[in-house]
């Protein structure tokens, strides 16, 4: 509840094979991954790991930090782990949907952690129960996990054939998925053919790297997002492509196509708010593309004022971005408190009303009699960016608040798995820009357009990939797969008559 | 495509500021030529060579100086980059890759143009480059790889006839053996694996099948993500003319080779280099540095001989006398994984490079012999002299030092405008029991004419 208004981020995973003669403590580096992802999920963690024969695994509600203690860690052995942190947006909030699942299967255990949302899950639920496969919870994570316990179409004839039981998954599931995979025979990681969820790959090197001339690196990570990679040790390699299937082992690095590469469509929400600014999309910095956003809104929507602030933390790139093309002063305006959301402990409804006040306190030094451009990243329900306004002018002392937002309104719903809201929650969707200006209180209200933001998202260096797309449905109302009977007609719903 | 269009914001990662100070590793002709190509830019502040020859050591002050510091010294060139402010690193030979150099380089945050250690094993082990163009498709001899003596004698029994024995690892350009039947070929193997004389390269062997066609080589600049490559060269690997005698390091080169057009490097382009440098990203090698394919021209098509991960010499003296343009722009690009087709330029036109030896070489030779004619050498237009084995005495007088002693290219209208002005150059410079090959590039000029 604490989450102010913010679409929530849908889980981060991880995959990390190390070279056994290394002897390294994979889980805990699967921990230190984790906890570099933590703002991707923070209802529950978990971690599993394996020397290749038995599988061992710690997961529970609550942050990283507080799932695991040393004894967890100790009980996790063995030179392979898949991590997992995770926000609801399929299957309820409850400890049953904690991940990775782990089952047995033919050929030994079997653990699966996915960043995502099917969008065909249902349909995925009545064919498993039909087979008799039965299931705990309402997770479509769970069915990806039984999926890949059934043997794939032609059978295996000559031990298990992983490639070939992700390659029929891919087949069957629609939709949006990260997926890290743990089996005796090594860790797998996949991307759907959209590439809608991001996964890269990084190598631990050896300690100085030169001198034996023996023997390859210390290990490979597979990680949401590349902040994780620096956290382990290891270095940046790439993303794992739409459609690609990767399988970490002895061997090193095996790549395999594991469908057929369609016009990608990452979710441009990763740029614009849910990815840490220190990490790296598509091979550009985030933090620099969010400050190229927020120059680019300065040549969209210019405002004459006296100092740009930032709604911290995410939107202070955009800030510092918007500040230079205008040539203003940036300055802090607003502080924030990082530990409100970790509380459990539910204030009281005087409070709530001014939930904003918990979160945030205006710095009115830099205010006060100010004319002040407000930058935020996002406005989804509108119900933040009014109580701002109002802590500004009556805590900060400022003069005027021109709020610019540099990303385009939101109008549709999310069925990738981003919890954004119904049509009816958000604002853009019931009312106009001078609507929402009224709304929020500001004295001027400007939005990034939709094609400034992917221009500014697609000039990613080096151009290789022609089929490189992204998906912002959540502006245009365009998704980029079909969607079921149910969530159709809610789009259906939405689209204006 | 995409990479041609104008960035909408200024470079997140701006190159280096201010002029830029290079270390070139290596000692060879080729270090003098890319040390000479380097310090012709004007955003080059600086360039030390290490160990460098005769003819990178003009003086503590000089644009080119050397640093006394072995190619093989990892810890002694990180070192001296720090101290001496170097912004970026180029690395001739084969041996520094294979030993780490640029992974403890990257590790101190210097960056660096050439493969880690990991990537160079397209060069430092042939059964991984064999079973890395197997797993991609990249057309190549059919190969199969033995690290048991007695296994690849029965591979040997069952397929008679003509075959090629490689040693895995590195072996000084002598781990190739041309084995015309199963017996010479058991012989070969024999050296290798029981006898040991390349020592650990030889543990593990690759028989393959023996190619006919032309060779050629195809060198590319690569970032880590794509290649771009240079016309193609043919070099004279043997001591005496027409291909005679004991294999050297290269006795002369030319470039472009006429043997492969511009459809065939488009292939080259397609079928080989970029499949590698993607190949490569895929499997976390990813590969910024020199790419030369050695390649056989087929009836069906180019295929893969070797691939070396450097600059080759005396290749590429000829190459950098084509190139238009600032070598520091595309190495800077290529360490930044930046590159785009248009950072690469060439000149219309032909080089072909002499290598002036010392008698004997490959075998005993002389040294410490003086050497003159060389400014009447480059006085003569298109041509630049390399030193290869120089060293300065305390007058400053050039003696040699080496079994190639200097490096001659001649860059003219076409081939054989190139090849005359080398031999006009290399006849001007003299010195005790000069040996050169008077028949550089007469294949080629057969076919053009």
């Amino acid at each position: 509840m604490f989450e102010l208004d913010r679409p929530h981020e849908e889980c981060g995973v991880v995959g990390i094979w190390g070279d056994p003669a290394a002897e390294q403590d994979v889980a805990r580096l699967c921990f230190f991954a984790l906890y570099a992802l933590q703002h991707r999920g923070q209802e529950s963690a978990g971690i599993a790991a394996s020397d290749g024969l038995g599988m061992t695994m710690h997961k529970a509600m609550g942050l990283v930090a507080q799932v695991f203690d040393e004894r967890a860690m100790q009980s996790l052995r063995g030179h392979m782990a898949i991590g997992h942190n995770r926000y609801s947006t399929s299957g309820s909030s409850h400890v049953l949907h904690a991940q990775p699942y782990r089952i047995e299967t033919m050929w030994g255990p079997l653990a699966v952690g996915h960043n995502g949302n099917l969008t065909n899950t249902a349909l995925l639920r009545r064919r498993l129960l039909e087979r008799g496969v039965g299931l705990s919870g309402s997770s479509d994570s769970e069915v990806i996990t039984q999926l890949l316990a059934a043997p794939p179409g032609l059978g295996e004839s000559r031990g298990p054939d992983w490639v070939g039981r992700i390659r029929a998954l891919m087949g069957a599931a629609d939709g949006a998925y990260s997926v890290v995979v743990l089996t005796r025979e090594g860790v797998f990681g996949v991307r759907d053919p959209l590439g809608m969820r991001p996964l890269c790959l990084g190598v631990i090197d050896r300690d100085d790297g030169a001198g034996d001339g023996e023997g390859g690196p210390r290990g490979y990570v597979l990680a949401s997002e590349s902040c994780a990679l620096g956290t382990v040790g290891a270095r940046y390699v790439r993303e794992i492509e739409p459609g690609e299937i990767v399988h970490l082992g002895p061997h090193g690095v095996r790549s395999i196509r594991g469908a057929e590469p369609a016009r990608s469509a990452l979710c441009v929400f990763e740029y614009v708010y849910f990815s840490r600014p220190d990490s790296l999309l598509e091979d550009q910095s985030v933090h620099h593309v969010r400050q190229r956003l927020g120059a680019q809104l300065a040549t969209e929507a210019p405002a004459d004022a006296d100092v740009v602030i930032g709604v911290p933390d995410s939107a202070v790139p955009a800030a510092i971005g918007y500040a230079r093309a205008l040539g203003l002063p940036y300055s802090e305006g607003l502080t924030k408190n990082r530990y409100i959301g970790r509380t459990f402990i539910e204030p009281t409804d005087g409070l709530r009303r001014a939930r904003v006040r918990l979160k945030y306190n205006a710095l009115r030094a830099n205010l006060q009699g100010r004319r002040v451009v407000l930058i935020d990243d996002s406005i989804v329900r509108g119900n933040t960016a009014g109580p701002l306004v109002r802590l500004l002018r009556e805590d900060g002392g400022a003069a005027e608040v021109h709020v610019r937002v540099s990303s385009p309104p939101v109008r549709h719903p999310c069925f990738m798995g981003v919890d954004m809201a119904t049509h009816d929650e958000l604002i853009a969707h019931r009312e106009d820009v001078e609507g929402i200006r009224r709304a929020i209180g500001a004295d001027s209200l400007g939005y990034l357009s939709y094609d400034g933001m992917m221009q500014v998202v697609a000039s990613a260096p080096a151009g290789e990939n022609p089929l490189r797309g992204h998906c912002g449905a959540c502006f245009d109302g365009r998704y980029p797969l079909p969607l079921p009977e149910r969530e159709r007609s809610v789009a259906a719903e939405g689209a204006p008559s | 495509m995409s990479h041609n269009r104008p960035p909408l914001h200024p470079d997140p990662n701006p190159g280096v500021a201010h002029p830029a100070q290079i270390l070139v590793v290596g000692s060879g002709g080729r270090e003098h030529a890319l040390a000479r190509a380097l310090a012709a830019s004007p955003k080059v502040a600086r360039v030390f060579v290490a160990p460098g020859n005769g003819g990178t050591d003009d003086g503590p002050d000089a644009r080119i100086q050397n640093l006394a510091v072995d190619a093989t010294d990892v810890p002694g060139l990180v070192l001296a980059a720090q101290e001496n402010d170097v912004d970026l690193v180029l690395v001739g030979p084969e041996a520094p890759l294979s030993m780490g150099l640029c992974d403890a380089l990257l590790a101190a945050d210097i960056p660096v143009f050439g493969p880690r250690r990991v990537a160079a094993q397209l060069e430092c082990s042939k059964a991984f480059a064999k079973q890395f163009m197997q797993r991609h498709g990249i057309p190549t001899a059919a190969a199969a790889v033995f690290d048991d003596l007695d296994e690849a004698k029965a591979w040997l029994a069952e397929h008679p006839g003509r075959v090629v024995v490689k040693a895995s690892g590195l072996a000084a350009g002598k781990g190739v053996i041309m084995a015309e039947d199963s017996e010479q070929a058991a012989a070969a193997l024999d050296r290798m694996m029981r006898d040991r004389i390349f020592g650990e390269a030889g543990e593990t062997v690759l028989l393959e099948e023996w190619l006919e066609g032309e060779e050629v080589s195809v060198l590319a600049f690569c970032d880590g993500r794509t290649a771009l490559p240079m016309p193609p060269a043919q070099d004279h690997k043997r001591a005496f003319e027409g291909d005679r005698g004991p294999n050297t390091g290269g006795m002369g080169a030319y470039a472009p080779a006429p043997c492969l057009d511009a459809e065939g490097l488009r292939r080259v382009h397609h079928e080989i280099l970029l499949p590698v440098i993607r190949g490569m990203r895929e499997e976390a090698y990813p590969y910024v540095g020199i790419l030369y394919a050695g390649l056989m021209l087929t009836a069906d098509g180019p295929r893969v001989l070797e691939f070396n991960c450097r600059f080759g010499d005396p290749e590429t003296e000829a190459l950098l006398a084509l190139h238009d343009g600032d070598l520091y722009d595309v190495l800077d690009a290529c360490v930044r994984g930046r590159l785009s087709t248009d950072d690469l330029r060439w000149k219309s036109g032909a080089a072909a490079t002499v290598v002036l030896a010392s008698a004997g070489y490959p075998g005993a030779y002389a040294k410490g012999q003086p050497i003159s004619g060389i400014e009447d050498a480059e006085a003569e237009a298109g041509v630049t002299v390399d030193h290869a084995g120089t060293r300065r005495d305390a007058d400053g007088r050039c003696l040699s030092a080496g079994g190639r002693v200097l490096a001659v290219t001649g860059y003219g209208d076409d081939l054989q405008d190139a090849i005359a002005r080398a031999y006009r150059a290399a006849d001007a410079i003299h010195f005790e029991g000069k040996h050169a090959r008077r028949d550089i590039g007469a294949r080629a000029l057969g076919r053009t004419r």
